[in-house]
């Protein structure tokens, strides 16, 4: 039988106000055990703030500065120079954000850190969506999702964050979920011992905003991976790819159907998703045997 | 507070999460539970089936076959020989392919007597005595209970061994004495008298019994063959299939000739056209009235048969013998499979003036056996011709058990020696103890509970049994089936999903985004339980179970 074995500090705490299920808690709880107490982290408005739990509690045993929601990696970099500047350089400066966070509102700040390659941590919580605000969609959101913001599905398609930072030549872009624990901790070990922008993305399911039972977590997570939708990858210095878990064939439909935000696709409509997630997944394979 | 400190606090967090209570939130809590295995419970003596695959594949060998022995004294006897249905309810079956749970039984018996383990040592002493009447699986199997639970056991036995239809029915091709053998020898080093040579036939033999013990079990088995009215005085020619096994058994086997013809489709009829090729004959061939697919005896045997040649004709039932210039000739009659009768199988019904003959130089008539009333006071009553017992093993005289093929028309090792266990346990309740682990009629673990991401799809290392090649086998009687290696079993076991057993592989542990599931290290190894205070009642840990040892129930607040 496939095992686990983690080394976990305690940094994560319960008590906190997550979703009952919630993969985000779930993955914070190995980001922020694997990272350390020697950390800090930043964090926008996002699911990440009932995460935290509210004032004057913390979930986290680490010094969290609640920043605007456009500049968690630009804050997170100043924080890093500072501790730098006083000679503290091995303090991890973590910046957890979510989809909106990073692939719309964020991207700006994003895209000057990794320039810089600054050196910094930074986390997106994917949920695929405005979670936290009540599923608004993102340009994370993928193509015919419903949304409060797209009541006939989402028309255009899910942006590829993953290239467009690659783009970037940073040191370390990951793509994992919780379905993969091992995975999981593997990447955010790997990330911690290198230096520069590193890029974690995390397809986080939300049990609210998609439509699916709140035991079922890890297992849409791995559908996920499974149907090809978001295989798990590493993209080192923009140019070597690693393709760790990928598609096994399943159709999508497996994934798809499981979900209420779903609901009201048409055969063809699935087939246009079946086809891009195909196209995707050979592009990926292509991308990883240059 | 200081006036400083409190303009911080707006700013800063002071205080830990872990002192909320997010526990309120919850509906419904996991449990952790016992839930049984369907293999556990298929098996006729309740091995525990997943527990001590957990041992093999953990590499803990002797603890695993300690846990073996609970309920199974004879696992190099049951891993040969044992119809295996818990197989059959095997959850992995409806995945890939079912756990050889048999072939990782054997493996663990004949380990345990490769390195001379014993049982552990029987340490209290109990004044109730017990006599057992029948040296058989059944009663083998009731001594072994008691005896671990302290009781006085002695049995009593008609035959010069031990081991009944193991020593004088199964051949040694397929249960090697030598293995017979020790697994008897170890058990009767837990202290055990035994009386052997001694048959109890009188009323007034069991009086003296019924007196000297406290409880009796009688276990003597099915002893008396059936026979066909029309071949009543054929004797030359006729021989009984259970008497020649005996013969064969004790090293005495008569000659047959050169053409053997079998009647019968049972392990009588199998093991003895079998023996008969093993010992020279020619050509050797089953007759049965039905065809290959209503034949009692198991799949594996049957091809093992075609295998070293034996012959078959189904559909024929023999009417007479006839012979014409000193040739033997056996005339049987066409059948053809009619309704089903009361065994649940199509009747075979005779086909008009269609007749079929085979020359033969002896024939041996393997159609079954009926049992011998024991004498024993007046009471006793017979149910479709066995002697009737309650669901306890219980007969209609106090304190007076039985079991096995005597009460009984399934008929297998193992089922004998679950009537023996079941026995044991009776007269151990009776005797004021009871610790013998029983049966349960608890729901067992479904496959849909299985979560089989944690199972990569992977065929059957152990996919049915290793063989002698065939040219080596009707030499001589050498075990046919060969065991497993231990880098075999450890694959195998690896496969079994351990249905509805802990094996505390930590995925509840880690699965859960509250770390509301404590990891405590007890006495007998790591557990875990689920902290009230933080518990959201999501359930994620309990589909992260892979195996269903977990459930959520519903709280009421
Ligand atoms: C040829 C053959 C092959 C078989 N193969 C298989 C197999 O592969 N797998 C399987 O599961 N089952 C098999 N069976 C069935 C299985 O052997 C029996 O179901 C099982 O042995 C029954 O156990 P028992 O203890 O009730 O009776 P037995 O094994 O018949 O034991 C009864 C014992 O009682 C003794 N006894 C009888 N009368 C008296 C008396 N008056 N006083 C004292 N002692 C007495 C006998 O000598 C004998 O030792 C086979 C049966 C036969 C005949
Ligand atoms: C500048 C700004 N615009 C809008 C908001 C309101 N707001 C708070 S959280 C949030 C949604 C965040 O979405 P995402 O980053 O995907 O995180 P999620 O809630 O899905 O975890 C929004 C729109 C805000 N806090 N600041
Ligand atoms: S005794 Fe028979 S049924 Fe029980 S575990 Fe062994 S092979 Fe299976
Ligand atoms: S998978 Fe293992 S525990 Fe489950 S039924 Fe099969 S042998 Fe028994
Ligand atoms: S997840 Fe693992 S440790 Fe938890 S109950 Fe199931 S088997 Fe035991
Ligand atoms: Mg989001």
């Amino acid at each position: 039988m496939k095992h686990y074995e983690i080394a976990e500090e305690r940094v994560f705490l319960p008590g906190h106000a997550a979703c009952p299920g919630c993969a985000m808690a779930l993955a914070l709880r190995y980001i922020l055990n694997t990272v350390g107490l020697n950390a800090v982290g930043v964090i926008p408005p996002s699911c990440m703030g009932p995460m935290m739990g509210a004032n004057p509690y913390s979930s986290m045993r680490i010094p969290i500065i609640h920043n605007s929601f456009e500049s968690s990696a630009s804050t997170a970099a100043g924080i890093k120079r500072a501790f730098k500047a006083r000679g503290k350089d091995d303090v991890h400066v973590l910046a957890l954000a979510g989809d909106g966070g990073t692939y719309d509102i964020g991207l700006q700040a994003l895209s000057s850190v990794a320039e810089h390659n600054e050196d910094i941590m930074y986390f997106c919580m994917d949920n695929e969506g405005y979670m936290n605000t009540g599923t608004q969609k993102s340009s994370s959101t993928p193509r015919h999702a419903y949304t409060t913001s797209t009541p006939g599905g989402k028309e255009s398609r899910k942006k590829n964050l993953v290239e467009i930072m690659a783009a970037h030549r940073v040191p370390y872009i990951a793509t994992t979920n919780i379905g993969y624990l091992d995975d999981l901790v593997y990447k955010i070990k790997k990330a911690k011992k290198m230096q520069g922008t590193r890029i974690v993305v995390l397809l986080t399911p939300c049990i609210d905003g998609w439509g699916f039972p709140g035991n079922d977590v890890a297992t849409m997570s791995r559908l996920a991976v499974q149907t090809g939708v978001f295989p798990l990858y590493e993209v080192e210095d923009g140019e070597k790819y690693t393709i760790n878990h990928g598609s096994q064939g399943m159709p999508i439909e497996n994934y798809l159907k499981r979900q209420r935000r779903y609901r009201h696709l048409s055969k063809d409509q699935i087939e246009e998703i079946q086809k891009e997630v195909d196209q995707g997944w050979q592009r990926l394979q292509k991308l990883a045997n240059l | 507070m200081s006036k400083a400190a409190n303009m911080l606090s707006t700013a800063w967090t002071t205080l830990r999460s872990d002192a909320l209570n997010t526990g309120t939130w919850r509906s419904a809590i996991p449990t952790y539970r016992y839930c049984p295995s369907p293999c556990h419970q298929a098996c006729p003596v309740n091995n525990d089936i997943p527990a001590w695959i957990d041992g093999i594949e953990k590499g803990e060998l002797h603890g695993a076959w300690l846990k073996l022995a609970v309920n199974n004294p004879f696992p190099s006897i049951t891993g040969r020989v044992c119809h295996h249905p818990c197989e059959s309810y095997c959850n992995r079956g409806q995945y890939d392919e079912k756990i050889s749970i048999r072939m990782l039984e054997r493996y663990l018996g004949d380990l345990s007597l490769e390195r001379g383990w014993s049982f552990p040592a029987v340490d209290v002493a109990k004044k109730e005595r017990v006599a057992i009447i029948g040296g058989g699986p059944a009663g083998l199997s009731a001594a072994y209970h008691l005896r671990l639970e302290g009781y006085t056991v002695e049995i009593y036995e008609a035959r010069q061994k031990l081991g009944g239809l193991l020593r004088y029915g199964i051949p040694a091709y397929r249960l090697p004495k030598e293995v017979l053998d020790r697994e008897i020898d170890r058990l009767l080093e837990l202290g055990i008298e035994v009386h052997t040579d001694v048959a109890i036939n009188t009323p007034g033999e069991y009086d003296r019994l019924q007196k000297e013990y406290d409880a009796l079990f009688i276990s003597t088995g099915a002893q008396r063959s059936r026979k066909l009215a029309q071949f009543e005085d054929s004797s030359g020619i006729i021989q009984d299939g259970l008497d020649y096994l005996y013969k064969v058994n004790s090293g005495q086997a008569p000659g047959l000739g050169q053409k053997v013809l079998v009647i019968g489709g049972g392990n009588t009829a199998i093991d003895t056209a079998r023996s008969a090729k093993r010992l020279g004959a020619d050509q050797v061939m089953i007759i049965y009235r039905r065809t290959e697919e209503e034949m009692p005896s198991q799949k594996s045997e049957i091809l093992e048969a075609g295998e070293e040649g034996i012959l078959f004709t189904f559909l024929a039932s023999p009417v007479r013998i006839e012979k014409e210039n000193g040739v033997q000739k056996l005339v049987c009659q066409k059948m053809q499979l009619g309704e089903n009768d009361s065994s649940g199988r199509p009747r075979p019904e005779p086909i008009k003036d269609a007749y079929l003959s085979f020359e033969a130089d002896s024939m041996i008539m393997a159609l079954g056996s009926d049992i011998v009333m024991p004498k024993i006071g007046n009471g006793l009553e017979i149910q479709d011709s066995v002697l009737k017992v309650d669901g306890k093993q219980e007969t209609s005289i106090k304190n007076v058990f039985a079991g096995g093929d005597l009460t009984s028309n399934i008929r297998f090792v193992s089922t004998a020696m679950g009537a023996g266990k079941k026995a044991a346990q009776q007269m151990a309740q009776l005797f004021g103890g009871n610790t013998v682990q029983g049966s349960s009629d608890l729901e067992t673990v479904s496959f849909e509970e299985i979560n089989t991401f944690y199972f990569p799809r992977n065929p059957a290392v152990v996919s049915g049994s290793f063989q002698l090649v065939v040219s080596d086998r009707i030499k001589n009687f050498e075990e046919v089936q060969l065991g497993i290696s231990e880098e075999q079993a450890i694959g195998e076991a690896t496969r079994c999903f351990n249905c509805g057993f802990c094996t505390v592989c930590d995925n509840c542990y880690y699965f859960c985004p509250d770390m509301a599931i404590a990891r405590n290290s007890g006495e007998d190894g790591p557990n875990y339980t689920v902290l009230d205070q933080y518990c959201k009642g999501c359930g994620l840990c309990v589909r992260e179970c892979p195996r269903g040892a977990i459930v959520l129930k519903e709280e009421s607040k």
